[in-house]
């Protein structure tokens, strides 16, 4: 049973009906036996009547000198009977029976045929030489009848309690679990960025589960940035002597192409791995606003983009918040702003808005644009455009990489009026919260 | 022109400032960010060459204290840190333009001449003075369009008054651009290379005012 609620209500439910069950049928035993015993009571006060109504007549013939007086006996055919028998005859019979009789040993059926309850006693009296047998019987159905009509209003609360029960069991499994449902939305929240750690829970039982999970948490997280910080500062720490020989090689043994692809090699390799270090550290619940992101990157570019003459502008609708880490977003649209003002005759314009849960960044410039066949090749990692002008094809490549790992896409298209269209398709958080 | 260098790595420190001086430039260099401080407080460089990061006072640290202070050179930072949130951190500071590791030191030279042209207020590429012309991506000088043979001494005096042509330049303000700090400045030895200037470019284009200093006219 995957459904613990529901394993709970069962179990519970179970046992609750079982145990009704069990009770309900001894108490309806019980009552059974009372309304049973009633009626033997009354059968038995008819024989003792019918013993003491006996006399025997002057030929030593007993007769039944005062019949019981219960109307119950004068109906016809009610099974409410009684009757002396001597030597196999029946010498007196209740009014009910008619011309019938009960049989010579007073253990016939009944002339309708209905199951009948009997009581029998053998009396002698003074007198007489063989023993008189009286026989009283009742009608079971009658029997039966009262012992249902007793048992009715029992059946009703019983069923009552029953439903209740299973409704109380329910409604404890349901509530007794909420704060385990409501810990799964807390993680779940956790997860897209709306919590930072699992919130303190009310509930003796789960207090030291929270604090366990809070504790893994904030574990996992200083482990996953302790090995970035130390993939980072190797990468960075590697780039100075990587400077030192580059520029050595490149002074001192300019013919030592192979040397220098191995420099360069190692470079990109460097770049590679800082790139996956940071592509790695996708944080789960990041949540950055664009516009200074874009700021930031405007500003960096500035220099670049006056020293070609080239105007860079923003166009930022509402405020959009990107479902990521400021850093990645500022990647993304640096390496893609970077290309732009490189290509840009004039004009490098970057537009940001949210469109529902997506966050769409285009960066347009006015360059030559891109043929078909060099958008696939300027998205493969490390393939260049422009071989004299190193790392260009990077920035796409990066680009790319880093809007996948985030769900996201990138699309380059050609620009209205010429020109380059790339445009980021990233998920996006609510402005507000 | 002169530089300061600030980069803690002996060895491309060397490098660098090998190419500066091979460049025509006056060179200090300090791989302590407390001296850098100091020394970008103290002297009148065209330009500063910083590392980011600087073990101790980082190179922002040291640039915060520069701007701070009040002084407007231009800073070409040199980072390992290649992540666009750390460049902008960089701009924020005040830093001019940066240059990611591992670079080839001709682009940093070229965006340091770049800087210190701009910084002289030159929108274009080549400075001009009359009919003389100075290329500083390339360290060039033209006199009616033919080259002119310097010494790199020469160079770089003339270099420093091309971008201030016009303006009085007093010969402590030339010495204090042209001689690093390793070199016993000579008013006298100065006096000799602006002779052998005139010598070469024409007498009437470098003033004598006495008392004063010099001032290159465009001529």
């Amino acid at each position: 049973m995957r459904s613990l609620r529901l394993r709970l209500a069962v179990l519970a439910g179970a046992f609750a009906l079982l145990g009704l069950a069990v009770g309900g049928s001894w108490v309806a035993g019980a009552v059974r036996e009372a309304v049973t015993g009633r009626f033997e009571a009354e059968m038995q006060a008819v024989l003792v009547a019918l013993a003491a109504g006996l006399e025997a007549d002057g030929t030593g013939a007993p007769v039944l000198a005062r019949p019981p007086a219960d109307p119950k006996f004068l109906p016809p055919l009610s099974g409410w009977y009684w009757a002396v028998i001597a030597e196999g005859e029946t010498v007196a019979a209740a009014p009910s029976l008619g011309y019938d009789d009960l049989g010579p040993d007073g253990t016939g059926p009944d002339p309708r045929g209905a199951v009948l309850q009997r009581r029998m006693r053998d009396v002698t009296l003074p007198g007489v030489d063989e023993p008189v047998r009286l026989v009283v019987t009742a009608p079971a159905a009658e029997i039966t009848a009262a012992a249902d009509a007793a048992l009715a209003p029992l059946r009703a609360v019983l069923g009552l309690i029953a439903l209740g029960l299973v409704g109380a069991i329910a409604a404890q499994a349901w509530l007794g679990l909420a704060p385990l449902r409501r810990l799964a939305r807390d993680i779940g929240r956790l997860r897209d960025g709306t919590l930072d750690r699992l919130p303190q829970a009310r509930h003796s039982e789960l207090g030291p589960v929270v604090a366990e999970l809070n504790d893994l948490i904030a574990h996992n997280r200083r482990l996953v940035d302790r090995a970035r910080r130390d993939a980072e500062d190797l990468s960075h720490a590697l780039k100075t002597p990587l400077s030192v020989v580059t520029n050595a090689l490149d002074r001192h043994a300019p013919q030592a192409e192979a040397a220098r692809g191995a420099a360069r090699l190692m470079d990109r390799l460097i770049r590679h791995r800082l790139r996956r270090a940071r592509a790695a550290h996708i944080a789960h619940g990041a949540r950055a606003p664009i516009a200074p992101v874009i700021a930031d990157v405007a500003l960096v570019l500035a220099p670049a983009a006056r020293a070609r003459g080239i105007a860079l502008s923003e166009e930022i609708t509402g405020t959009p918040v990107f479902a990521g880490a400021a850093e990645d977003a500022a990647e993304m649209i640096g390496a893609l702003a970077e290309n732009a003002v490189r290509w840009a005759r004039s004009t490098v314009t970057l537009t940001a808005r949210a469109e529902g849960p997506t966050l769409r960044i285009t960066i347009t410039d006015d360059g030559p644009g891109l043929p078909p066949d060099a958008v696939a090749a300027a998205r493969t990692r490390g393939t260049r455009l422009d071989c004299t002008d190193p790392g260009h094809g990077l920035g796409l490549a990066i680009a790319t990489d880093l809007a996948e790992a985030h769900g996201g896409t990138l699309t380059l298209a050609p620009a209205r009026g010429g020109g380059l269209a790339a445009t980021l398709c990233l998920p996006a958080r609510a402005a507000a919260g | 022109m002169r530089a300061l260098i600030v980069e803690d790595d002996a060895g491309l420190a060397a490098d660098l400032a090998e190419a500066f001086r091979e460049a025509g430039f006056a060179v200090d260099t300090t791989g302590c960010g407390e001296e850098a401080a100091h020394l970008g407080e103290a002297v009148a460089y065209d330009i500063a060459i910083l590392d980011i990061g600087l073990p101790g006072r980082d190179g922002i640290a040291v640039l915060r204290a520069w701007r701070d202070a009040g002084r407007t050179l231009p800073v070409l930072a040199l980072t390992a840190r290649d992540a666009w949130a750390d460049k902008a951190q960089a701009f924020r500071a005040g830093v001019d333009d940066y240059v990611t590791k591992p670079f080839f030191l001709p682009e940093v030279i070229l965006r340091a001449r770049t800087l210190i042209r701009r910084a002289a207020g030159h929108a274009t590429p080549e400075i001009a003075a009359g009919a003389l012309r100075h290329d500083p991506e390339f360290g060039t000088f033209t006199l009616d369009e033919a080259p002119l043979r310097l010494t790199a001494f020469e160079a770089r005096v003339l270099g420093y008054m091309m971008h201030h042509a016009g303006r009085v330049l007093s010969r402590t303000e030339i010495s204090e651009h042209v001689y690093d700090d390793g070199v016993d400045r000579d008013f006298g030895s100065l006096e000799v290379v602006i002779r052998r200037l005139r010598g070469k470019i024409g007498p009437e284009r470098i003033e004598t005012l006495r008392g004063r200093g010099y001032r290159l006219v465009a001529i």
